[in-house]
């Protein structure tokens, strides 16, 4: 590209600048011609004139004019002695005197045949040497004669020559700096074109962090910004894709891991009871841990499955009112086995969404704030209205959670209390199920809390209009 | 009686595992201290002498490398879920001794406590139960005091006996621990030398059938 740019545009100048140059010159040689050429008119003039004069004169005295030719011409000889001059006098068609050994080559009776109106023709001759040449025919009474005068052209053409290839010298000199010149500005022109490539072939290499540097307003900017939003984007989905992955393998590394734990007190455990003497009481412990430890399995399962399931929901008109009370019904034994008050406010909200699926959400997160809630504190549960959509709120005023806890806390299989959580038979799947739920309404999830002061979970659903409600009732 | 005991500490938060491994433990006659997290097992090992500690790497407080770092001088085998060989060399690379992964097999624990309590611990020489007493470096096996005659494989099986104690060990297995591989006998052959063990040190009730399963040397705990 840079190469054929450098090629064309080095072309079209040599052709342009070496045509301007012959123009030029052919011009100058023009204007130089013509200049001899009223030169050699005029000197024509002047030895005819007097000539002619000299010729009256003879006649007047009754001489002859063409016995006395060479008498009358010798006044003129000086002409012929340098510019390798051509002097002659034809008279009848036939040179009557020359000057210098022959007398001129061409017919004076066809010159004369070809001389315009004022009697005299001008032409150049080429060989043996490059001359101008003049002939006049004389007016009456000298009709008959004819005066033929020459002048070569050599030192005209000679200074033309020079002057030609003076110009030329000068436009091969221009056209070497302008190929320098060229060369340079190209170079410039094709850097961000240069830049561009190399950008490309970075990230075509797999770093998608390069980027190029945009300045100007010019085609070449709009293109390398455009280049960088293309980047930017394959950066993203790239880093999207990176993080689905991650997440998926942090799931499967979590899940056999937490696989791993009741595998290997069941295969223990048995083993114990198979290959030691153990006692009654033993084998009872034994068997206990084996039992529980399936149990936990069979929770995760069920739990896992349930994560795997949830793909569609179908929206439905969910008071809240009747959202909060069976909940309550439901959590109410197990908040007063532990001591823990709980308690719901709301005004009659309304959200969309599946009442079973949110039963669910709500029984999960209550748990969670039970287990975190010492007793004598209490729960509490609250609706209001956030612009389009309805907040729920679960508050605790249990141990509370630190930031990098809140951060992996809806991750599959994390606990913030392990032993605890697995001892009460939890797979830690419980706000993931909860978070999928949420985001299947389209609303979403986060954790409000400081360790030591407590935990509020906000739930946001999409917000169903009392009005409408009643009429589709 | 059992004189090859040692003081053992188990650092694993769930219970079921650490109980688990006590339970194997106690078998082998060694005293065992259970505590469940990172914490805890530094306290405890800065107060106590241990002869060998079972760590688990992700524990709650302080975590399995954490602990390894507090604890410089004692015997520690890494008892973890992660099978990743990374995690394998690492553990050993900050100074455990041995490593296990979950789940475990208990031949493969007794056979790692034994062998690393047999490198750092200056072991005792016999085992003795009731009347009759071994010799673990003369190999021989008295009873009452006075020598037993027995054959070279005779003493091997009963010293795999004696190292497994409490552990029932299938007709297989003893086979394999004690004839190797490429043994061309049957089953068959592990029952004659047990009956003849039986017999010439009149174990009879100490070495126990176990049902459909193979054979089981009880000590005391």
């Amino acid at each position: 590209m840079k190469k054929k740019t450098f090629l064309v545009t080095l072309f079209l100048f040599i052709v342009f600048i070496n045509s301007s140059m012959l123009i030029v010159s052919f011009i100058t040689l023009r204007e130089r011609l013509a200049a001899e050429r009223e030169k050699v008119l005029a000197e024509h003039y002047v030895i005819s004139s007097g000539l002619i004069k000299d010729m009256q004169a003879v006649d007047n005295r009754g001489g002859d004019v063409e016995a006395s030719m060479d008498e009358l011409m010798r006044t003129y000889a000086r002409y012929s002695q340098n510019r390798d001059n051509e002097l002659a006098v034809s008279c009848d068609g036939k040179w009557i005197w020359w000057a210098g050994e022959t007398a001129p080559t061409e017919n004076p009776g066809s010159l004369a045949g070809q001389a315009n109106q004022s009697g005299r023709m001008v032409f150049v001759r080429s060989k043996p040497s490059w001359k101008l040449c003049v002939y006049g025919r004389f007016p009456a009474p000298f009709q008959a004669y004819g005066f033929w005068y020459c002048t070569g052209l050599s030192d005209t053409l000679k200074g033309w020559r020079e002057m030609k290839n003076m110009l030329f010298g000068v436009s091969a000199a221009v056209t070497f700096v302008l190929a320098l010149f060229l060369v340079k500005f190209l170079d410039i022109l094709f850097k961000p074109l240069r830049e561009i490539s190399v950008a490309s072939r970075v990230i075509a290499e797999g770093d998608y962090h390069a980027r190029l540097q945009v300045s100007g307003k010019d085609e070449i900017a709009v293109m390398a910004d455009h280049f960088n939003r293309m980047a930017e984007q394959v950066e993203s989905h790239i880093k999207l894709l990176q993080e689905t992955a991650d997440k998926k393998q942090q799931f499967i590394d979590n899940f056999a891991h937490e696989l791993r734990t009741p595998l290997t007190a069941i295969f223990g455990y048995a083993e114990y009871l198979q290959k030691a003497p153990a006692s009654e009481e033993e084998r009872l412990e034994c068997t206990q841990f084996i039992m529980s430890q399936c149990t936990r399995l069979q929770n995760m399962a069920y739990q896992l499955l349930d994560l795997a399931s949830l793909r569609e929901i179908e929206m439905q008109l969910c008071p809240v009112e009747e959202l909060f009370r069976r909940v309550c019904e439901i959590m109410r034994v197990k908040a007063e086995k532990s001591g823990i008050g709980l308690t719901y406010v709301c005004h009659g909200e309304c959200a969309a969404g599946d009442m079973e699926l949110l039963i669910t959400v709500f029984s999960n997160l209550i748990d969670n704030a039970l287990k975190a809630s010492s007793a004598g504190s209490a729960v509490r549960l609250e609706a209001k209205k956030a612009g389009e959509q309805v907040m729920l709120e679960v508050k605790d005023q249990g141990i509370g959670m630190t930031a990098e806890q809140i951060a992996h806390i809806k991750e599959a299989f994390y606990r913030v209390d392990r032993s605890r959580s697995r001892a009460a038979g939890g797979a830690g799947l419980g706000l993931s199920i909860c978070e999928k739920i949420v985001q299947l309404h389209g609303g979403s999830l986060e954790f409000i809390s400081k360790s030591g002061e407590g935990t509020t979970a906000r739930i946001f659903l999409p917000c169903e209009k009392e009005e409408e409600a009643e009429f589709r009732t | 009686m059992v004189v090859q005991m040692a003081e053992i500490l188990i650092v694993e938060d769930e219970p079921s595992i650490n109980e688990l491994i006590k339970k194997n433990l106690c078998l082998a006659g060694h005293h065992c201290t259970q505590v469940f997290d990172g914490d805890e097992a530094i306290a405890l090992s800065g107060c106590e002498k241990f002869d060998l500690i079972i760590l688990d790497i992700m524990l709650p407080g302080a975590d399995g490398y954490e602990v390894l770092e507090q604890i410089r001088g004692t015997p520690v085998i890494f008892l973890t879920a992660k099978s990743e060989l990374s995690d394998k060399l690492r553990g050993l690379r900050r100074g455990a001794d041995d490593y296990i992964t979950k789940p475990f097999q208990m031949l493969e624990l007794a056979a790692r406590v034994e062998a690393l309590l047999r490198r750092t611990k200056k072991t005792e020489k016999y085992f003795e139960l009731d009347h009759v007493r071994v010799d673990f470096e003369s190999r021989m096996i008295y009873a009452d005091g006075s020598p037993v005659d027995c054959t070279p494989k005779e003493y091997e099986l009963f010293e795999t006996l004696v190292k497994n104690r409490n552990i029932a060990l299938s007709r297989e297995k003893l086979l394999d621990l004690v004839w190797g591989f490429d043994f061309e006998g049957g089953t068959r052959t592990v029952d004659v030398h047990i009956q003849r063990l039986r017999a010439k040190l009149r174990l009879e009730k100490q070495i126990a059938t176990v049902y459909k399963l193979g054979y089981r040397l009880e000590a005391p705990l």
